[in-house]
């Protein structure tokens, strides 16, 4: 990989690391609540990724439904790259929920 | 609490997965292990499959990108017809049309060129294409589609009675080498291998 290719990792990677001292140094953030937080976050993707399944499932299924009784309706709409942000939407929205009520 | 277990580690196992997959090699691999290797062989048609058309009447990419190889095999004399195939979308062109014309602006004979409008799947496209050069006998494609795409295309076209050669438009299981790419390609296996599983499931190849 060339530095181009790498380049907003790097920098990503960059800002993480000053944003983390100035956190700890100048606003004293706990970074003991870093591995809880990390674990939440961990919750809220997996949320995510079910709730991508499950859209990704009911879709195909709702899209042979509409070529049966309808009209011919392309797989490829379930590939719509917002179905990955709404997913993520929902995902991370019902994780929230789900601590807040259940703990 | 059980569901936060379960989801964390499809949380840890999704996030893991994701910098092995754009980081590393393993979905060049993944995806090369997939490709039919290019055999490009004197043919009686080269079939350009279809990949979509934008809303205003322009090809997209891919379409694009499968247009200008099937005009390159034309113009290297590897067949004496050049089948365009895509269906058009509300108040625009068919794909295929659209092809066509560019096809004849750049110098292909009008006569060289036959175009497959009412085709909306990959089966589609083979049984049409079957049927056009039913009459004039000849047997052998050379098949112009993506690369991932091209395991099932020929296989559905070999299925339709037709000698196929595969002519794989890109190279671009061996060339995305950047996690963004990489990504892609990853969605490109999910797509082509569903499609591959679809097309076994329901006794099409």
């Amino acid at each position: 990989m060339t530095l181009d290719d790498l380049y907003i990792y790097i920098l990503v990677a960059l800002t993480s690391g000053l944003v983390y001292y100035l956190a700890v140094k100048r606003f004293r953030l706990n970074p003991k609540v870093l591995r809880p937080v990390f674990e939440e976050f961990s919750q809220c993707i997996g949320a995510f990724i079910l709730f991508l399944l499950l859209n990704a499932g009911i879709g195909v299924v709702g899209a042979f439904f509409i070529r049966t009784v309808w009209r011919f309706f392309p797989l490829y709409t379930v590939t719509d790259l917002m179905l990955v942000f709404l997913s993520a939407i929902q995902g991370f929205l019902f994780q929230l929920w789900w601590r807040r009520s259940r703990g | 609490m059980k569901w936060n277990r379960t989801v964390m580690w499809i949380g840890t196992a999704t996030i893991v997965g994701f910098l092995v997959v754009t980081m590393t090699p393993i979905t060049n691999m993944t995806a090369e292990a997939l490709v039919i290797p290019s055999e490009l062989k004197p043919a009686d048609a080269i079939v350009v499959l279809g990949s979509g058309i934008l809303g205003d009447g322009t090809l997209g990419y891919e379409s694009q990108q499968r247009l200008l190889f099937g005009l390159r095999l034309y113009k290297q004399g590897l067949a004496p017809l050049l089948i365009m195939s895509g269906p058009g979308r509300r108040n625009v062109a068919p794909e295929a049309t659209v092809r066509a014309r560019i096809g004849s602006e750049l110098g292909i004979p009008e006569s060289a060129i036959l175009e497959m409008t009412d085709v909306l799947t990959t089966r589609d496209e083979a049984q049409e294409t079957a049927a056009l050069l039913k009459p004039r006998n000849p047997s052998r494609v050379l098949l112009v589609t993506e690369a991932l795409h091209m395991r099932r295309a020929k296989r559905i076209f070999e299925m339709a009675g037709l000698s196929v050669f595969a002519a794989p438009s890109d190279n671009y299981p061996a060339i995305a080498g950047n996690p963004h790419d990489r990504l892609k390609l990853l969605i490109n296996i999910l797509i082509h291998s569903s499609g591959l599983v679809y097309y076994k499931i329901a006794g099409y190849i």
